[in-house]
């Protein structure tokens, strides 16, 4: 049954990853990004990690592709002069990518096993939402706090640089 | 596995300082727009009492010698940590006076100015006390975040758009080199706290994680190589915000690269001295031989900026607890010279509006006052006795001397000489040329307070150093064990491919 979702998300995963650079139009690029951030999510279910798939959701699918698409509408980007002169720059990194990929397959049947968390750890007792919860309000307080700091300054910031309608008072 | 976290009111004294700014600098956000009316200058002297209040809090500390350290581990007030949140309140102070008459120019957002201020030296002051590297990547960005604001705060001003843009594409992607050098210093030590990570052989992962964490903060302080937004982000960024930049996040940057070095690189000394040496020399030599040629008094500013910093690394490469001493000690001097070198940038810059060196010509007949602050600031700059630069470079160079370092002392007496030629030519121009505009400039009192302050913090470390010296030395005792002759030091294994 796990195998059959692997390979599901898997291959959803694959194909929607050649839509986003095969498909002409840039809506529906993101559109089908938008799908392969949410089977990846599902690969990350599959892997007991809720927290990172709560996380990809709400990230990567509704916080980051929303600005994608804002940016593909505002800028209004034209069909055909979108990645044909990048295509030297992106082969080229794919290759070095996919000899990462095989390295790293060979390595580990060399090496044996990767290492794995030690059995019976934290997450698995209490599910690892609630575990990084709980770190973030103990152990990690500190940076937490200060985290809400960045923000508020972050926000008063973006009201002193982009606030448009002063020229006009 | 639960996890719990303690908490007792002891240990949130030791946050007393950082949680009193806070309150404060909220209190100055709900004044500037809950009353529109008031003026803004009364929101700047609101903002100096507070920090006067968070100094008098840091001094009692510093007094009381209360220390220690909380969330585990990550956040430490330890003397040097009080040390350099003195240093950087005591900054902030001088320059939220010294920008008064400048906000008057802006046409917007005068209170926020003030707030982003306050928010910029709360940020450093967590700097100061980062003890792991997880709130040393947080803090660092939190205090960079109001200097990207801070930079650009001239909307209207071309520059200062260029200056902002150009500082925080730069300084994003110093953040992101950062994150990389930290995960990868994690990855191989699974620790982040900086005595935990001191690891007994040197991998690749933590060496390059290491390099990228350097680079991250050799940006900060603008350390040759890592410099190149320094000459236009000072240039285009309103003076006082200039000034601010150039003094207090080099003392907090300072204070995480003496705790990195220091405390978890330790073992690996010889490796990273010439590392530092090289960085050093780079600066000195690069930052004085490109300022001769400036014509822009904050240009020439950023330069001798850069030279300044390749002087302090000289202390960080001696690597000993005498280094340390001489770090803190020089940026004493560097605060007051340099701050009240901007400081009658931004008054004369206020009066005139023109930064150029040609427009100091006759300063000295149009305001003697100006004329001669400048020119014991510009004289500290370059190390005369009897001022504060003198005490401190000579106190660099000593504790340099005590290592052998003798190819960065020669570079660096170099470098003194190259660098009287620039601030001599300055000096030249306000007391020997004639001023094409001979009308009297007059300063206003706040400027006024920030000059005086420079010049009796100028001439009293100059003069009478001993109570300063012991400061600094009583801030740095953690590090008394450190070795002192290199020939103590454990031998070098660097097994990168082994």
């Amino acid at each position: 049954m796990e195998l059959f979702f692997f390979y599901y998300l898997a291959g959803v995963i694959i194909l929607t990853a050649l839509l986003v650079v095969a498909l002409r139009n840039p809506i529906y690029s993101a559109l089908s990004l938008l799908i392969m951030f949410f089977h990846v999510a599902g690969l990350y279910v599959t892997l007991h990690a809720e927290f990172l798939a709560a996380v990809q959701v709400i990230v990567y699918a509704g916080a980051i592709l929303v600005l994608y698409l804002f940016v593909v509408m505002l800028l209004n980007v034209k069909r055909e002069d979108r990645y044909h002169p990048q295509f030297p720059i992106g082969a080229f990194l794919g290759l070095v990518i996919i000899t990462e990929v095989l390295l790293l397959a060979f390595r580990r049947s060399e090496s044996g096993t990767p290492p794995m968390p030690p059995a019976g750890s934290v997450a698995e007792a209490v599910g690892n939402t609630e575990t990084i919860g709980d770190v973030l309000y103990t152990t990690y307080l500190f940076p937490f706090e200060v985290a809400s700091l960045i923000l508020l300054v972050a926000m008063i910031g973006a009201i002193v640089l982009a606030k448009r309608d002063l020229f006009e008072a | 596995m639960t996890f719990t976290l303690t908490l007792s009111g002891a240990d949130l004294l030791l946050l007393l300082p950082e949680m009193l700014l806070t309150v404060w600098l909220c209190v100055v956000l709900t004044m500037d727009f809950a009353m529109p009316r008031l003026p803004k200058d009364r929101l700047a002297y609101l903002s100096v009492a507070g920090l006067a209040g968070v100094l008098a809090n840091l001094v009692w500390f510093d007094l009381a010698g209360i220390g220690g350290t909380l969330f585990a581990h990550m956040f430490v007030v330890d003397r040097l940590a009080v040390f350099f949140k003195i240093f950087i309140v005591g900054t902030t102070i001088l320059v939220i006076l010294a920008s008064v008459d400048y906000v008057r120019r802006f046409r917007f957002f005068k209170g926020e100015y003030y707030f982003l201020v306050l928010m910029s030296a709360l940020g450093m002051m967590f700097m100061a006390s980062a003890n792991d590297l997880l709130s040393v990547f947080i803090t660092l960005e939190f205090s960079t975040f109001g200097f990207y604001v801070l930079v650009a705060y001239l909307r209207d001003d071309v520059a200062s758009n260029e200056a902002g843009l150009k500082f925080f594409i730069l300084g994003v992607f110093a953040a992101g080199l950062l994150a990389y050098g930290i995960s990868l210093v994690y990855g191989e030590t699974g620790k982040l706290v900086f005595s935990d990570i001191a690891s007994p052989s040197a991998t690749p992962g933590l060496v390059i994680g290491f390099l990228l964490i350097f680079a991250a903060l050799g940006f900060k302080i603008g350390a040759v190589p890592f410099h190149s937004w320094i000459p236009d982000t000072y240039h285009g960024a309103p003076t006082p915000v200039t000034a601010f930049l150039s003094i207090a996040p080099k003392g907090a940057a300072f204070a995480i690269l003496i705790r990195m070095f220091f405390v978890s690189l330790a073992a690996f000394k010889p490796a990273w001295v010439l590392l530092l040496v090289g960085a050093s020399i780079l600066s000195m030599t690069y930052g004085n031989i490109v300022a001769i040629a400036q014509r822009n008094i904050k240009r020439l500013l950023a330069y001798s900026g850069i030279a300044q910093i390749g002087n302090i690394l000289i202390g960080l490469a001696a690597g000993t607890k005498m280094g340390g001493d001489a770090i803190l000690f020089y940026l004493l001097t560097y605060l007051f010279a340099n701050l009240g070198a901007f400081a009658i940038v931004i008054a004369v810059g206020n009066l005139i509006r023109s930064d150029e060196i040609e427009d100091y010509n006759g300063l000295n007949r149009r305001s003697p006052f100006l004329a001669f602050a400048m020119l014991v600031f510009l004289l500290s700059l370059a190390g005369v006795p009897p001022l504060a630069g003198f005490i401190g470079k000579l106190y660099i160079f000593l504790a340099a001397i005590d290592e052998g370092l003798y190819t960065l002392i020669a570079v660096g007496l170099i470098n003194i000489v190259i660098s009287m030629y620039y601030y001599l030519v300055v000096v030249k121009k306000m007391y020997i040329n004639e001023p094409t505009d001979p009308s009297p400039l007059t300063i206003s009192p706040p400027m006024k307070v920030v000059v005086y302050a420079g010049l009796a913090g100028t001439l009293f470390l100059g003069i009478y150093p001993q109570p300063a010296i012991n400061w600094v030395v009583a801030a740095t005792l953690m590090f008394s064990n450190l070795a002192g002759p290199a020939a103590a030091a454990p031998t070098l294994v660097l097994p990168i491919g082994g």
